[in-house]
């Protein structure tokens, strides 16, 4: 069902979290891109980082290896030293030439901070050494050959003395005499300490770091040692040697020969990011690392920020897609009260109109068998048909209704129930036991399967009908042939009439001087009443015209109307004096000629029953919503209230004929015209102040 | 002083009262005329066409035709003169006790040359007549002046 709160509910609970979850599956996309593109970034930027940082060490370390070589070739074949290196060899005791020697190298020793500057021979035996002390030279046998067997200046790498077990590191010059150039003197040793400035040279890292270092290596068979003291591990130098195999190592990484950044696990077992570069003219290789913990440290902060912010965000659209839903629920369930309470009303109505309702209402139900069952009725049908309808509820209409059965009726609300046939209206007439009377009956389908009848009782205006119907024709018969009668009459009647009154008068035209006096008025009112006579028939003709010469209606100008009624007048109206005033008079629907007659009649009227004043008639039309009211006033002897009625009856006169001349039927006639137009006839009056006639004419169209 | 030949009337009408009436009107004209009665429309219709006894019947200077007549209507008799060639010619004046407008209308449709209700009172009856020989002498033509 459409309303169903809970399907509804379900429904637009799924939808809204499909909302969300598109919400956020969006909003953890975007954080997830942005967070990787922030991190390759900053990676990026952190190994720019170190390869700059290498790349400074890597240029300093060359610059000091120039620099120390140069100190070393100050020394190389330069023939002043080698002289004095010669005489001080040969002549011991010579205490000038060992003089000017401690001299000379005491100020390279002191200007250039070597650790101490020593003479050894060729036997590697030390002759001379500043700052003084015996100290063995033993170790440093091979490399004197070295240098003299290759005969330049060269370093010797970091290694440890062995008297003391420090680390050393030098530059050898190799002397020799002045005359031969092959001929070998000894060994110039400018030995450095790399604790003063070499080591915390390489150890400077140029912005505060918890991790970073920066490592010399080199390689000594398949493996890398390290030359310089590490942070994070002590006596390492040139004691720890890391295998080349482990190539997680950014120092094997470094000492086979790789540049660049790169990733790694380093000596302590700990994830780094290293910059490696070999140190050019050196068996060195740089390594710049630092923590991938450390360098990302920052980036977690971000990590969590993004993840702070998608839980906002998350939060903040699952909390405005909750509270919408929730909005709309509580609208819907607010609706649907509103909706269920209308119902309610509605039917509530419904039910009432069904109760007090003045038709029989039966309601059927067509089962699946085809069976029409009734299902419910009103108060009003139990009245019509006199039976309770609780004992038909539940039967079918054949059973309900044994009269029905033989008919085609329920196979008709069969139909309109299957929707084969629209809304049926009918009127049966019934005469069995069941049912005595005639019924105006209406069946038509409320819902799907389901119909109603709806009936009322309309035996007594049947009965009705019919008595008018016979009642009418009995009048219209009679009418007809009262008309037949008045023409017929009013023909043959005249015929004797005018003998009559034709003779007498040729009597006393012929024997006028036989006759005396009282037979001259005896045939005189012979004569008059012969002509009333007939005037009276005339009349009377003309009355029962006004149904056998009706014409069609059509539309009427009453001003010309009357103006046609004026000239016919004009005589009449010159010889009594009288003055006529004519308001506007509207157009009406109706027979000219038979309106013309009304005004003739009832301005004829006000012309004859003047009073001692010259007449004043005025016509005048008054306008209602549906009709007009056209009013026909005078000055004359006016009617008493009494009388008024009787005026308009035919034959009927208040006055004798020897006061007023007439025949008594012009009022009649007048109102008998305006009924045929379908408007009323009357008069207002006072006695001796004159009258007003008036009639109503519905309006134009309105019949 | 010219001398009129008296006018042949033709009065048809079935009621006596009223024929003697018209003599009687007549009288008191000036006019001479000889007046022939015919009872019906049968017995016009013969003088007329002179059979039947009527072999020597003039022919009618003035017809006076009365609507209602026993056999055959006036009405019927006023067409059969207008369609007849040789009748048609003869003017017809319609006289009638009812002044029903459709018996006027169809008068004059079938060209009565006049229609005069039959008055109630004598003296009017009397001026028909006088109109009645004010319109012969003004249709009728002086005959030839043979006996002066």
């Amino acid at each position: 069902m459409k309303n169903d709160p809970a399907a509804s509910g379900f429904k637009s609970a799924i939808c809204a979290i499909l909302i969300f979850l598109f919400l956020g599956t969006c909003i953890i996309t975007i954080g997830i891109l942005l967070y990787i593109r922030y991190e390759r970034d900053y990676r990026a930027e952190a190994g720019r980082q170190l390869i700059a940082i290498s790349e400074l060490k890597v240029g300093e370390l060359i610059q000091y290896r120039k620099e120390r070589l140069g100190d070393g070739n100050v020394f190389y074949k330069n023939l002043v030293f080698s002289r004095l290196v010669r005489r001080f060899f040969d002549q011991p005791e010579d205490t000038d030439a060992r003089q000017q020697l401690e001299l000379w190298l005491g100020k390279i020793q002191n200007y250039y901070q070597y650790s101490r500057v020593f003479l050894i021979d060729t036997q590697a035996v030390e002759r001379l050494s500043i700052p003084a002390g015996a100290v063995a030279a033993a170790d440093l046998s091979s490399y004197s050959i070295e240098s003299l067997r290759s005969g330049r200046v060269s370093f010797f790498d970091f290694h440890r003395y062995s008297p003391n077990q420090s680390i050393v590191l030098g530059v050898l010059v190799p002397v020799f005499a002045e005359s031969g150039t092959n001929v070998p003197l000894g060994v110039l040793v400018l030995q450095i300490d790399p604790t003063t400035y070499l080591y915390p040279f390489i150890q400077r890292w140029p912005v505060p770091s918890e991790t970073a270092e920066t490592l010399l290596v080199r390689r000594e068979g398949d493996k890398a040692v390290f030359l310089n003291p590490l942070r994070f591990q002590t006596n390492a130098v040139l004691t720890l040697r890391a295998s080349l195999a482990n190539t997680d190592l950014p120092a094997a990484k470094a000492v086979l020969g790789q540049k660049g950044v790169v990733e790694g696990v380093d000596y302590r077992g700990v994830p780094v990011l290293a910059a490696v570069s070999p140190v050019p003219d050196s068996p060195w290789f740089m390594v710049a690392r630092e923590d991938i913990s450390e360098i990302f440290s920052p980036m977690r902060a971000q990590f969590w920020q993004v993840v702070g912010m998608i839980s906002i965000l998350l939060f903040g659209s699952g909390a405005v897609i909750g509270l919408v839903w929730r909005q709309q629920r509580v609208r819907f369930y607010r609706e649907k009260a509103k909706v269920a309470e209308a119902l309610r009303e509605s039917e509530e109505q419904y039910r009432s109109i069904v109760e007090s309702s003045p038709s029989g209402l039966y309601s059927y139900h067509l089962t699946a068998d085809n069976h029409l069952i009734l299902t419910g009725a009103n108060p009003a049908a139990d009245r019509i048909l006199g039976i309770p309808h609780l004992q038909l509820l539940g039967k079918t209409i054949e059973e309900a209704f044994p009269v029905l059965a033989g008919t085609e009726i329920p196979e008709m609300y069969r139909k309109v129930a299957r929707r084969e046939i629209d809304s049926q209206h009918m009127e049966t007439d019934y005469r069995d036991g069941m049912f005595n009377g005639c019924y105006d009956v209406t069946v038509f389908r409320s819902t799907p399967g389901n119909i109603v009848v709806s009936f009322r009782d309309i035996t007594q205006r049947k009965q009705a009908e019919q008595r008018l119907a016979e009642t009418t024709e009995h009048l219209r018969a009679s009418n007809r042939d009262l008309e037949q009668f008045a023409y017929i009459a009013s023909h043959d009647l005249q015929e004797p009439l005018r003998m009559v009154a034709n003779y007498v008068q040729l009597l006393e035209r012929r024997y006028k001087d036989k006759l005396d006096q009282d037979a001259k008025d005896f045939i005189s009112y012979a004569a008059d009443g012969a002509v009333r006579m007939q005037a009276l028939i005339d009349s009377l003709l003309e009355y029962s015209r006004l149904q056998t010469r009706k014409k069609p209606f059509e539309e009427v100008n009453l001003q010309k109307t009357l103006g046609r009624v004026m000239r016919d007048l004009e005589g009449r109206i010159l010889e009594t004096g009288a003055r006529v005033t004519i308001d506007p008079l509207p157009h009406v629907f109706g027979d000219g000629l038979q309106l013309g007659l009304v005004f003739q009649n009832f301005i004829s009227n006000a012309l004859k029953f003047r009073g001692e004043k010259p007449p004043e008639v005025h016509v005048a039309a008054e306008e209602f919503s549906n009709h007009w009211k056209i009013t026909v006033s005078d000055n004359g002897i006016g009617i008493e209230p009494e009388h008024q009625e009787r005026i308009f009856k035919i034959f009927q006169r208040l006055y004798s004929r020897s006061e007023y001349p007439g025949t008594g039927i012009g009022l009649a006639i007048c109102q008998r015209i305006i009924e045929r137009h379908g408007g009323k006839t009357g008069v207002e009056s006072e006695l001796k102040k004159g009258s007003l006639f008036w009639f109503t004419l519905p309006k134009k169209g309105e019949t | 002083m010219a001398v009129f030949r008296a006018i042949e009337i033709l009065l048809v009408e079935d009621n006596p009262g009223d024929v003697r009436l018209t003599q009687e009107a007549l009288k008191e004209n000036k006019i001479r005329n000889n007046l022939h009665v015919a009872k019906d429309g049968v017995e016009a219709m013969q003088f007329l066409r002179r059979i039947n006894g009527y072999n020597d019947a003039p022919r009618p200077d003035l017809i006076l035709l009365d609507l209602n007549l026993p056999k055959k209507d006036g009405r019927e008799v006023l067409a059969e003169i207008k369609t007849d060639e040789n009748l048609r010619s003869i003017p017809v004046v319609i006289l009638t006790t009812s002044d029903a407008e459709e018996d006027v209308a169809n008068a004059y449709q079938m060209y009565a040359n006049c229609y005069i209700r039959k008055p109630i009172d004598l003296n009017r009856f009397i001026d028909v007549v006088k109109v009645i020989e004010n319109f012969w002498l003004s249709i009728v033509e002086l005959p030839p002046n043979g006996d002066n």
